[in-house]
């Protein structure tokens, strides 16, 4: 009877943690409310007529058509990776998954410092979701594994993802009503571009290899990923890692590529150790012997940089520069 | 005068097993009716039966009806499930730390999950029944391999064996999940660990209503086969000489906790320490008798998986913890617990 009396107080404490849990909810739920309705006063003072220029608008998407009847001014990111196109939009999103994974990133540092985007983990809060009355879920076509939880709560659109910027900037500029801004956007980057491959030699014959370093190996980015150096400005991958693939440091020195982009994977880096992942290869021989080490040909940049994240294109053009001015 | 004693204890033990089914129900229904009213979007209770009365805003429906009610009967029949299974299997291996784990479960709807992962599109996992339809499919051919391999001609299917043999497959696949992993970019790396540690995020309806008929076709059978568990737990001759086949009835019970396992683990991942704890609280409530302890076990399990669950989905404001973690958390400690004064 006693060991019964135990476990009945084993669940009665359980109980107590779920009560604990629904008082603590509460109170941030009030908290919630509150900055809630000091944005709607904020939304409240803007212009009314130049929020519904061109709305109501029927957009198509890549999972369909939305409607929108006004500009959508709340809006949530699913994929982190469209914050910059966003902001550079003028529409920062209210909140964003995958935050915690740009969070220390020079690169994204102008498009999320003091824009008080909500963290929304790497699963949102469905009900916190609900709570939020947002007039936009934005998906790209690489993050769509939540459309199915999501789509009931709020309204929604998926962007084109992967490395085509160009149809992603417009499908954006078309449902927050930013045409030409978004047009701008991509004749700004076109120019830049152009720029980088008029100053392209048309003898450059020196590999590059792209890799994500993991820890206890490599990842190689396929041409199609990082497709604005291989297929845009023509720079020659190493032959046979065209798909990119697993690495390990022995694979790296078969490979032997002339020049070595690396940056640490979001998923396994120590914020508190910047490229520790790539420091550790330092003293390793195999690493040594590289040729692009020995050169001086090893390009460490942010890790943003190897992920679908259009801002990181123009560091990528400097970066391109840089490799064949040097 | 013997035979007289033995049905004073049985109606004893009866009795005292009603009393502590009843009184776990009712702490099941304390704590449904708590996770009812438990969210990051606060409903008051009053609210809550304006709701269930037909009232409410229609944010409050969607709350209710759409986020909250359909992943609570998830969570019960999830646990339920999971519990029940571990029961059957550590009856049948006579082994008290032998769990879904052990028919290759939880590695073999991994390594489907991988691959699905690796090879399929991004765009067709906005399918919800994709991951769980493969993790059903993996479930049911690793163990079907487990089974084939333990099975000897004339000997039929000796428990220790397959508790072995289930052990070295699921290593394997673990080893092979482990390799494809390296092939995983962060998204997909997030999405894979994530069923690994078992979440019911996202459950519907369409959920329950496919998990609904595995858990109440096969909880009645088990129950049923509660005599015969209770013999290959003690003395398979002893169910030889009363006339079963128990070679038969231990293929047909593994099948049962199979089923249970797998079509739970294809809707919650792997959610662990369900299938171990839920069967040890029982025994510990009701004695060792299947027929007291099972539903006992359904009904911990229930509870263990709803409270989870209800705390992942509340205790962040923006995000939420996988349930798995959650039931871990509370469950390790008690299983440590259990380790140790067994010493």
């Amino acid at each position: 009877m006693y060991k019964q009396i135990r476990t009945v107080h084993l669940f009665t404490a359980l109980a107590f943690v779920l009560l604990l849990s629904a008082c603590n909810i509460s109170n941030e739920t009030a908290s919630t409310e509150s900055v809630a309705k000091a944005e709607s006063g904020l939304q409240a003072n803007n212009e009314v007529t130049e929020q519904q220029a061109g709305y109501p608008r029927t957009v198509k998407h890549e999972d369909g058509v939305i409607t929108l009847d006004s500009r959508p001014e709340k809006i949530i990111s699913i994929d982190e990776d469209i914050i910059d196109i966003l902001s550079l939009l003028g529409h920062s999103p209210l909140g964003s998954e995958g935050l915690d994974e740009v969070a220390d990133s020079a690169l994204f540092a102008p498009y999320i410092e003091g824009k008080d985007i909500i963290n929304m983990g790497n699963r949102m809060n469905l009900e916190t979701l609900l709570d939020m009355d947002v007039d936009l879920l934005i998906f790209t076509s690489d993050k769509v594994r939540e459309l199915d939880s999501l789509k009931d709560i709020a309204p929604y659109a998926v962007v084109a993802g992967g490395a085509d910027y160009r149809t992603r900037i417009r499908q954006l500029g078309e449902l927050l009503g930013e045409e030409q801004q978004a047009e701008a956007i991509i004749e700004d980057y076109d120019q830049q571009v152009e720029t980088v491959k008029a100053e392209m030699p048309s003898d450059f014959e020196e590999t590059v290899l792209v890799l994500r370093a993991n820890g206890k190996d490599f990842t190689a980015l396929s041409t199609e990923e990082f497709g604005l150096l291989f297929n845009e400005l023509g720079f020659k991958p190493v032959k046979g890692m065209e798909a990119g693939g697993q690495l390990t440091i022995e694979g790296i020195s078969a490979a032997n590529p002339d020049h070595i982009i690396i940056a640490e994977s979001i998923r396994e880096s120590d914020p508190k150790k910047p490229n520790g992942l790539i420091n550790m290869w330092e003293e390793n021989p195999v690493w040594k012997s590289l040729s692009a080490v020995k050169n001086g040909n090893v390009h460490t940049v942010d890790k943003l940089l190897i992920e679908p994240v259009f801002s990181a294109q123009f560091e990528i053009l400097k970066l391109a520069k840089e490799i064949i001015g040097g | 005068m013997i035979e007289h004693t033995f049905a004073e204890i049985h109606n004893v033990r009866q009795k005292r097993t009603f009393k502590i089914v009843v009184m776990l129900s009712l702490i099941l229904a304390v704590i449904f009716l708590i996770s009812l009213n438990t969210g990051t979007m606060r409903l008051t209770p009053e609210q809550v039966w304006a709701v269930l009365t037909g009232e409410g805003s229609q944010k409050q429906q969607t709350v209710l009806f759409r986020l909250r009610l359909p992943r609570m009967i998830i969570a019960i029949l999830v646990g339920a499930g999971l519990a029940v299974s571990g029961a059957v299997l550590q009856g049948i291996s006579k082994n008290a730390l032998a769990d879904p784990g052990i028919l290759g479960i939880n590695s073999g709807a991994n390594l489907v999950v991988l691959l699905i992962v690796i090879t399929a599109p991004a765009s067709i996992f906005a399918n919800p029944f994709l991951l769980p339809a493969g993790a059903l499919l993996g479930s049911c051919c690793t163990a079907a391999i487990i089974f084939a391999m333990s099975y000897k001609k004339g000997r039929g299917l000796h428990p220790s064996r397959m508790l072995l043999i289930g052990i070295a497959v699921a290593a394997a696949l673990s080893a092979i999940s482990a390799i494809l992993t390296l092939k995983l970019n962060p998204m997909e790396y997030d999405m894979v660990y994530e069923f690994s540690l078992g979440s019911l995020y996202g459950g519907d309806w369409d959920f329950v209503l496919s998990l609904l008929p595995w858990i109440l076709g096969v909880l009645p059978f088990v129950i049923y086969k509660s005599h015969i568990l209770n013999i290959l737990h003690l003395n398979e001759s002893a169910g030889v000489s009363l006339g079963y086949s128990v070679e038969k009835e231990r293929f047909y019970l593994l099948l049962a906790a199979l089923a249970l396992a797998a079509s739970s683990s294809a809707i919650g991942g792997g959610i662990g320490f369900v299938g171990l704890m839920g069967p040890h609280m029982a025994r510990k409530l009701v004695g060792p008798k299947h027929q007291f302890m099972l539903p006992a076990a359904a009904l911990l399990g229930a509870i263990l998986v709803i409270a989870g669950d209800t705390v992942a989905r509340s205790i962040l404001k923006n995000t939420e913890l996988p349930a798995g973690v959650v039931i871990s958390m509370l469950g390790a400690p008690y299983f440590l617990y259990l380790l140790l004064k067994s010493r």
